[in-house]
C-alpha cells in the first residue's frame, strides 16, 4: 500500500517536508546538521575543527549530531522516523533501502571521481562522496615477537600464517588478540572473506538470491577458526575482553597479532609507548593466488532529501571530500588511507598501509562485511556473524556455527 | 474536569499503543514512505525466529528470578533498616542509592569491574587465584547481568517495604510481645500479611519493569555473548532501528504489551486474597 501521501501531508504539517536549496534566509545564520561517527580519534571536537572553514567561508554553523546507544544506523532510523532528519549523514554507506531519502550526487564529478565511487553506486546512482579508504583484512603484529619465534616474513598463505600461529605459541606468545563487543567478526571475517569473494566474485548476489549458502563458501574457514580456537591461538576469555582492552593489550606488548581495521594506526600513531610493528593483509588461500584487500568507503558523506538546505549541505559534502586541509584532518586523525594522498605526517604503520593501498590495483580490492552499493547482502549479516563468532568461541562446533548462519540467511533474504 | 486527563491518556498512552499494533501489520523499515501490509506476518515471524524465542525466555528468566531476589532482599533489609537511628538512615540511602544512577552508568560499571580485565579479575590473578569468566562465559553472563539487575533495583522495593513497616500501628507487636511470640512470628502473623498490599505493588512494578530491560543488558553485555543476554526490548529496538525492521519491532512490543498486562493482571488478581485479610 501506499502511505504517501498521508506521511506527506503529516511531514508537511509538521515541516519536516522535503524541498531545500536555500542557503541562507534573510542574513540569519543557517544551522546545518550533520549526523557523525564519534570515535575515539574522531571525536565532537575533533569534527567542530575540521568543519570551521567551511562555517567561515559560508556563514553556517555546523551541528554535529552525535549517534545514540544505538549506533549511527539505529539512530538514523529513529531520525528519519520522527522526522527530526540531518542534513548531512557522515560514516553511512548508501543502500537500496536508504536511497529514496538522499539526494542523488551523480551531477557532480568530485562524487563521481572520489575513491570507491563505483563500489557504492546503487542502482547506477552515485548517493555518496568518501574520503579514503579503510583496509578491513589487516593484522597489524609485534616485530618482536616475530623474531622470537623466528618467523622472518609476514605469511603469504594461510598454510603459512597457520604455522606461524603454532611458532609464536611454542615461543610463549600468545598468537592472537580479538575480542568480544561489535570486533568479535573480525578475526573470522579477516581470514576468510577475501578469500572468499576471490573464489567468488559474486558472492554477496548470489547469496542474496540464495544461489550460494554460507556453509557452501565458509566450510573452510570455520573449520580453521574453530581449530585456531582449540590449539588455543586466540586467549580463552576473548569473547569478554573490550575494544579499548584489546588493543592496549597489543600495544603494551602482551599479544603478538591483532587483526583490526586500518583504523588502528590512529591509536597507534598516538600511543606514548609501543611495540615496533608491521601489518600485512590476509593471506591466499593457495600459493600463486592473487590476494585481495578488503576495503570500504571510509568518511562516507549522505546528503538528505529532507534537507531544507540541501544546496548547503551538498557544498559542506564537496568541502569535506575535495578539500586537501580537510581531507588530510580525516585522514591522519582516523587512520584513513587514500592513493595519492601522503604528504603529511606518517608514522611507519601508516606508510605501510599507504603502501598496500597504492600497490593494490583497483581490482583487487574487495567490499568487507555486508558489502557495498548494490553488491550487499542482506543487513544484519555483521551482526548475525558476530553473534554465532561468540558462540564458537564459546563452545559452538564450526558445523553448528555454519548451520545457524545458513538459517539466518534462509529466514533474511 | 476529567477530559483533560482523558486526553492526555488517549495521547500518550492509547495513540502509540493502537500505533504500534498498526505497524506491526506492516513490512515498515521505519522511514520509507512506503509500505506493504503483510497482516500478522510479523507475529508468525516472532514466534518461530529463534533469537525472539530465546529473547524472550531469558527475559522471563530475568523477571522472575529478579522479582523474587529484588523482593526477598527489599523485605529482608527494610525489616533490618526500618528503624529511626542514624546509622539506619545512613544504610538506606547507600541501599537506594544505585537505583537512582543511570542503568547506564550501573552497566559500565559493572562491566569495568568485571571483563575479563576488570579490577575483580586482576585482584583474583594477582591473589593467585584463576579469573572467573563473569561476562565471557553465557552461563556466567546471565547469572551476573540478574545480579547487576537486582543490585540497582532492590533498593526502590525496600523503600516500598519501608513504607509499608512504618504503616503496621505498634500496637500489633506489643500485643505480641505480651502473647511470647519470636521475632519470626512476628513476621509470618503481624509484618507479612499486613505488607500484603505494599507487597503486591512491589511485585507488579518489578515484574513490569524487568521485563523491559535494556539499559543495563546494552551496557553491561551489549546482549552477549554468543547472544545469551538479548532481551526481549534488546531485540526490538536492534530489529526496529538498526536492522531497520520497524514492523517486525512494532509486533513484538505488541506481544510484550500483552504479556505483561496478562502478568500484572495476574499478580493481582493472584494477590487479591492476600489483600482481603489485611482490609478484614
Amino acid at each position: 500500500m501506499t502511505a504517501a501521501a498521508l506521511t506527506a501531508a503529516a511531514l508537511t504539517l509538521t515541516g519536516c517536508g522535503g524541498g531545500g536549496g536555500q542557503s541562507a534566509d534573510s542574513g540569519k545564520k543557517v544551522e546545518l546538521r550533520m549526523l557523525a561517527n564519534i570515535s575515539l580519534t574522531q571525536t565532537e571536537d575533533f569534527w567542530n575543527k575540521t568543519v570551521a572553514p567551511f562555517e567561515k567561508a559560508n556563514n553556517v554553523d555546523v551541528k554535529i549530531v552525535a549517534p545514540g546507544a544505538d549506533g549511527l544506523a539505529g539512530t538514523l532510523t529513529q531520525l528519519l522516523a520522527s522526522g527530526d532528519v540531518p542534513d548531512v549523514v557522515e560514516w553511512l554507506a548508501p543502500s537500496a533501502k536508504l536511497a529514496p531519502e538522499l539526494v542523488d550526487l551523480s551531477k557532480y564529478d568530485w562524487a563521481k571521481n572520489g575513491p570507491l565511487a563505483e563500489q557504492n553506486k546503487v542502482d547506477g546512482k552515485y548517493y555518496t562522496a568518501g574520503v579514503g579508504e579503510n583496509l578491513q583484512s589487516t593484522f597489524f603484529y609485534n616485530k618482536k615477537a616475530f623474531a622470537d619465534a623466528g618467523i622472518t616474513q609476514a605469511p603469504a598463505t594461510m598454510d603459512e600464517f597457520e604455522a606461524d600461529l603454532a611458532k609464536l605459541k611454542a615461543a610463549g606468545w600468545v598468537p592472537l588478540q580479538t575480542g568480544g563487543e561489535w570486533f568479535s567478526n573480525i578475526l573470522f571475517q579477516y581470514i576468510s572473506l577475501p578469500n572468499v569473494l576471490a573464489a567468488n566474485p559474486d558472492w554477496h548476489k548470489k547469496m542474496s538470491s540464495g544461489d550460494l549458502t554460507f556453509s557452501q563458501t565458509f566450510a573452510g574457514s570455520a573449520k580453521r577458526y574453530a581449530d585456531w580456537l582449540k590449539a588455543g591461538y586466540v586467549p580463552k576469555d576473548a569473547v569478554g575482553v573490550k575494544y579499548a582492552d584489546a588493543e592496549a593489550n597489543f600495544l603494551a606488548g602482551k599479544v603478538a597479532i591483532y587483526p583490526m581495521g586500518s583504523w588502528f594506526a590512529a591509536a597507534e600513531k598516538a600511543a606514548p609507548k609501543k611495540p615496533d610493528i608491521g601489518v600485512f593483509s590476509t593471506p591466499v588461500e593457495h600459493e600463486g593466488d592473487t590476494p585481495r584487500v578488503a576495503a570500504a568507503l571510509a568518511n562516507t558523506y549522505l546528503a538528505m532529501k529532507a534537507s531544507k538546505h540541501q544546496d548547503l549541505a551538498i557544498k559542506l559534502i564537496k568541502f569535506m571530500t575535495t578539500d586537501k586541509t580537510a581531507i588530510t584532518e580525516q585522514l591522519s586523525g582516523d587512520g584513513i588511507f587514500r592513493a595519492g594522498y601522503d604528504d603529511y605526517p606518517m608514522d611507519q604503520v601508516s606508510k605501510d598501509l599507504q603502501k598496500l593501498i597504492s600497490d593494490t590495483p583497483a581490482e583487487d580490492f574487495v567490499s568487507p562485511g555486508e558489502g557495498s552499493g548494490d553488491t550487499i547482502v542482506p543487513a544484519g549479516f555483521t551482526n548475525e556473524l558476530n553473534t554465532d563468532v561468540q558462540a564458537m568461541m564459546t563452545g559452538k562446533s564450526a558445523d553448528d556455527f555454519l548451520h545457524s548462519m545458513d538459517d539466518w540467511f534462509a529466514s533474511n533474504r | 474536569m476529567a477530559s483533560p486527563a482523558v486526553i492526555v491518556f488517549l495521547a500518550m498512552f492509547m495513540v502509540p499503543m493502537v500505533l504500534a499494533f498498526v505497524l506491526s501489520l506492516t513490512d515498515w523499515n521505519g522511514f520509507s514512505l512506503r509500505f506493504e501490509w503483510v497482516g500478522f506476518d510479523n507475529y508468525a515471524t516472532a514466534f518461530k525466529n529463534p533469537r525472539v524465542v530465546h529473547a524472550a525466555t531469558f527475559t522471563f528468566v530475568v523477571a522472575l528470578i529478579g522479582t523474587i531476589l529484588c523482593n526477598g532482599m527489599g523485605l529482608a533489609v527494610a525489616c533490618l533498616i526500618s528503624g529511626t537511628g542514624a546509622l539506619n538512615t545512613v544504610a538506606r540511602t547507600v541501599f537506594f542509592y544505585p537505583y537512582i544512577i543511570s542503568a547506564l552508568i550501573i552497566g559500565f560499571l559493572w562491566s569495568a569491574l568485571l571483563a575479563p580485565q576488570g579490577v575483580v579479575n586482576n585482584i583474583l590473578t594477582q591473589l593467585g587465584a584463576p579469573p572467573v569468566p563473569f561476562l565471557s562465559d553465557p552461563g556466567f553472563a546471565k547469572w551476573t547481568l540478574i545480579f547487576t539487575i537486582v543490585w540497582s533495583t532492590f533498593g526502590f522495593n525496600m523503600i516500598l517495604y519501608i513504607a509499608g513497616l512504618k504503616s503496621i500501628p505498634a500496637e500489633y507487636y506489643e500485643a505480641a510481645m505480651v502473647d511470647g511470640a519470636t521475632p519470626w512470628l512476628k513476621f509470618r502473623h503481624i509484618t507479612f500479611p499486613l505488607l500484603a498490599p505494599v507487597t503486591t505493588v512491589n511485585l507488579v512494578l518489578t515484574i513490569v519493569g524487568l521485563l523491559k530491560s535494556y539499559d543495563i543488558v546494552l551496557a553491561l553485555t551489549d546482549g552477549g555473548p554468543a547472544g545469551s543476554t538479548q532481551t526481549v526490548v534488546y531485540e526490538i529496538l536492534r530489529d526496529s532501528f538498526v536492522n531497520a525492521r520497524l514492523g517486525f519491532g512494532s509486533a513484538q512490543a505488541v506481544i510484550l504489551l500483552i504479556v505483561t498486562g496478562a502478568i500484572a493482571v495476574a499478580v493481582t488478581l493472584t494477590r487479591r486474597g492476600a489483600e482481603m485479610r489485611v482490609s478484614e
